[in-house]
């Protein structure tokens, strides 16, 4: 799925969080979303989800203007906050089963892929635990694995690799990550891990005061940079420069 | 006590004023003008205190007796005495920012001190309540300027008790439901309010015949008596009602050395639940793993789990056995989307026999309850039926409107959203689905309702053909509100009243269609003839139109799915 921002410009209470934003990311992409706190990055998460509305601008999905009514554009989406919504009484397995219901997901084959990822994410003994009595990574495990096994074309994650997940998941959600962008998905994740956004994107979108600052591969902002190691890390240190 | 620094936040004001200063981008965000905000929450509790004053004014001035105003005065301390402690209750071991003070290195005692102190601000409002209903009274009855400075002791000594009551109540028994009475006396004085042309007069008339025992029985009466010495001599008794007010004073030490010395606001571990097993065949029922504790919650074993999943059984919907007729013609209703959409909602399973049949049970309970006491007295009789049926409604409106987990908020991000909005689900599917579940619930409403109204009938000698209709038409309104009520649902995980330009044509719009709607109903309630059908249906439609205006907002995203909090 094509996700287009053509001058997309959004505030709160006045205070501008994206600014005439416009870019295109095309399907089978990483892309993660880098910028200091408030920029604007879960604000860029939320317009595609349809949470919150462009005060001027739209969003394109597939070349076709988003809007609300379009559910056949938003259930090929799913957006993950960095506190997901799970029922708190039920079960992991019976929360990624209704999860798999809402996207249609629940087909053949869909308990295959749930058993193969609660082993990948080790979540296996505690498919029939209450999701209200897991840790807060584990629980985020539970949001993941029910997204990963509805399988949409677009996934939206707010900090994934803040989310309390051990060593063990954050490699699980890379590595599945990363098959799901070779068959065609596109995952769009905000993170403030500048280290891990170097090696686990495709592109990168820097927003700075609700401003695109960058928008490119990696390969191009090291070219741009001069070939430098931690090419981000610079980035970010030339934006403060440039606020002082 | 005092948890901040003064000094200190003086400090970081200053450092911060000159970190702007320094920096040209600070300047610049500084100087941009955030729009003003507006609430009117602050106006709330001074309005009800407005209120009191107006029913105290009006208490005198149609029944001519002061001790009647004071009697009103004395039961509206009264409640708040509960609403205060389960205030104090609430602050002292529910109150969110108990999370945080227990982590820090602070004493109990200085929390339990910091959390009485916030009771005790908030209980001011209750002392404003006593200066202005006895400063309406003074101003009724002329009182002479000098004994005016007499209304302040009195006020403040009648606030005091109310405290002391309300430490009473939380040390010696903080097991009564005191949420369950102060939300019962808040719908009483709603419905009061509301139906104050039909219930104001006798219920006037009562407190009017029954006011010196109100004065006497009701602890802030003790106190707030005092007034009437003030008017005349023959009252001068009344200053012995200070000694079990004196009384009940004393106890407040003991009762804050009580609470304080079982206060230890500590994070609440519960146990590990057992594992939650999808429904299964007897002859496949797991077993618990051996465990070498023997109070270890149940464990199924992973080799099982992996047995479940691959059977497919942990996808059946949880509610898929045990449904009675109604639940099952809901079910076989509903859309394949509108049964995943059940899931989301009630994922328990959405109950109608159930709690209907505890509805109609305590209307029944109610209604013979009422009928045996108008045996002895025709007005207890007629207070226990109009408070049964109030009851009653109030849980059938509840399970009418009932909207599970989909309008439930989520926090991310600094903002709240509604749960359907997260996964995608849409405006008019949803309110589809919640609406099939209202409407096959109304021949239970129409037989609540037209109970309700027969009883009713009972009393007012009303026909029952005319109460038979009154109930189907109001099961009629009722089932349009879900349209009304389901508007409000999601406008309140909205921001589409945040600004001028967005709350203006919605209040336009609420004003026009709420406003007919009510007309609409009126008329169905006058109208005898079967014109009065064409009404109920306009309503209904009115509703609906409403609904789906809304719903066209909403898709054409003229608001966000979130609340956003002021800055």
């Amino acid at each position: 799925m094509d996700i287009e921002f053509r001058d997309v410009s959004k505030s709160y209470n006045g205070v501008p969080a994206l600014d005439r934003v416009s870019l295109r990311i095309d399907p089978g992409q990483i892309v993660s979303l880098l910028g200091p706190n408030g920029a604007g990055k879960t604000t860029l998460l939320r317009c595609v989800a349809g949470i919150a509305a462009p005060d001027r601008g739209a969003v394109y999905l597939d070349g076709e203007p988003f809007r609300r009514d379009r559910l056949d554009l938003r259930r090929r989406m799913h957006f993950l906050p960095d506190f997901p919504f799970l029922f708190p009484d039920q079960s992991v397995v019976r929360n990624v089963a209704i999860v798999l219901r809402l996207f249609e997901a629940d087909g053949d084959g869909a308990e295959e892929r749930v058993l193969a990822l609660l082993g990948d994410f080790d979540m296996l003994p505690l498919a029939l635990r209450r999701v209200g009595s897991l840790s807060r990574g584990q629980a985020y495990k539970a949001g993941l694995i029910a997204m990963m096994a509805a399988d949409p074309e677009v996934w939206l994650l707010d900090e994934p690799l803040a989310s309390g997940m051990d060593p063990h998941g954050i490699d699980a959600f890379k590595r599945h990550a990363r098959d799901a962008a070779k068959r065609g998905r596109t995952i769009l994740y905000s993170t403030q891990l500048l280290d891990v956004a170097e090696r686990f994107s495709d592109r990168v979108c820097v927003i700075d005061n609700g401003e695109i600052r960058a928008f490119d591969t990696l390969e191009t902002l090291r070219e741009r940079a001069g070939d430098k190691d931690h090419v981000l890390e610079e980035l970010f240190r030339h934006l403060r420069e440039s606020q002082a | 006590m005092k948890l901040h620094s003064p000094e200190f936040e003086t400090k970081l004001r200053r450092g911060i004023k000159a970190a702007v200063r320094r920096s040209p981008v600070l300047r610049k965000n500084r100087k941009q003008k955030l729009p003003r905000q507006y609430s009117l929450e602050p106006l709330g509790r001074p309005l009800l205190t407005t209120a009191l004053g107006g029913l105290v004014l009006n208490a005198v001035n149609v029944t001519g007796h002061p001790r009647t105003g004071l009697a009103v005065m004395t039961i509206w301390a009264f409640a708040w005495i509960f609403v205060r402690t389960q205030n104090l209750l609430t602050t002292l071991f529910l109150a969110n920012d108990l999370a945080a003070l227990t982590l820090l290195p602070i004493a109990d005692a200085d929390v339990f001190r910091w959390q009485v102190a916030k009771c005790y601000r908030a209980s001011l409002m209750s002392l404003a309540d006593l200066l202005v209903g006895l400063g309406v009274l003074a101003l009724n009855i002329g009182l002479p300027g000098a004994q005016w400075l007499a209304l302040v002791p009195i006020a403040v000594l009648a606030w005091a008790l109310m405290l002391a009551c309300s430490l009473l109540l939380a040390a010696r028994y903080p097991g009564l439901p005191y949420s369950l009475v102060s939300s019962v006396l808040f719908v009483s004085g709603v419905a009061v309010l509301m139906l104050r042309g039909w219930l104001g007069p006798p219920i006037l008339a009562f407190v009017d015949r029954h006011a010196v025992a109100l004065n006497v029985l009701l602890p802030p009466g003790w106190v707030s008596s005092l007034f009437l010495v003030l008017t005349e001599p023959r009252y001068r008794p009344v200053i012995w009602m200070l000694l079990p007010a004196g009384l009940v004073l004393l106890t407040a030490r003991g009762s804050l050395a009580r609470l304080r010395d079982g206060y230890h606001p500590a994070e609440a571990i519960a146990d590990p639940p057992p594992d939650v097993v999808p429904d299964v065949a007897p002859d496949e029922e797991p077993s618990a793993p051996k465990s070498a504790e023997p109070e270890a919650p149940f464990r199924v074993d992973p080799v099982v789990i992996e047995r479940i999943i691959l059977s497919r059984r942990f996808l059946a919907p949880s509610s898929s056995t045990g449904r009675d007729w109604f639940e099952e013609r809901l079910h076989r209703w509903f859309t394949p989307r509108e049964k995943a959409l059940a899931e989301f909602a009630f994922p328990d399973g959405f109950a109608i026999v159930a709690p209907w049949t505890a509805v109609l049970r305590n209307l029944a309970i109610g209604i013979a309850v009422a009928f045996l006491l108008s045996t002895a007295s025709p007005s207890a009789g007629a207070w226990t039926l109009g408070l049964a049926l109030v009851v009653v409604s109030l849980h059938a409106l509840g399970q009418l409107l009932a909207t599970g987990n989909a309008f439930s908020g989520i926090s991310f991000g600094g903002v709240t959203v509604h749960a359907y909005a997260a996964y995608g689900i849409g405006f008019g599917e949803l309110t589809h689905f919640l609406f099939k579940c209202s409407l096959v619930q109304v021949p239970l409403l129409a037989v609540c309702l037209m109970g309700c109204s027969l009883a009713a009938a009972r009393l007012t000698h009303w026909p029952a053909a005319v109460a038979l209709q009154l109930g189907l038409k109001a099961s009629v309104f009722v089932l349009a509100s879900r349209f009304l009520f389901l508007m409000i649902n999601f406008s309140s995980g909205s921001n589409d009243t945040a600004t001028i330009r967005r709350a203006v044509p919605l209040l336009g719009l609420v004003l026009l269609f709420g406003g007919a709607f009510l007309a609409l109903a009126g008329a169905a309630w006058y109208v005898t003839n079967p014109a009065s059908w064409l009404a109920c249906f306009l309503a209904v439609l009115d509703a609906y139109l409403l609904l789906r205006v809304y719903g066209t907002w909403y898709n054409r995203m003229r608001f966000d799915l979130m609340a956003v909090p002021s800055p």
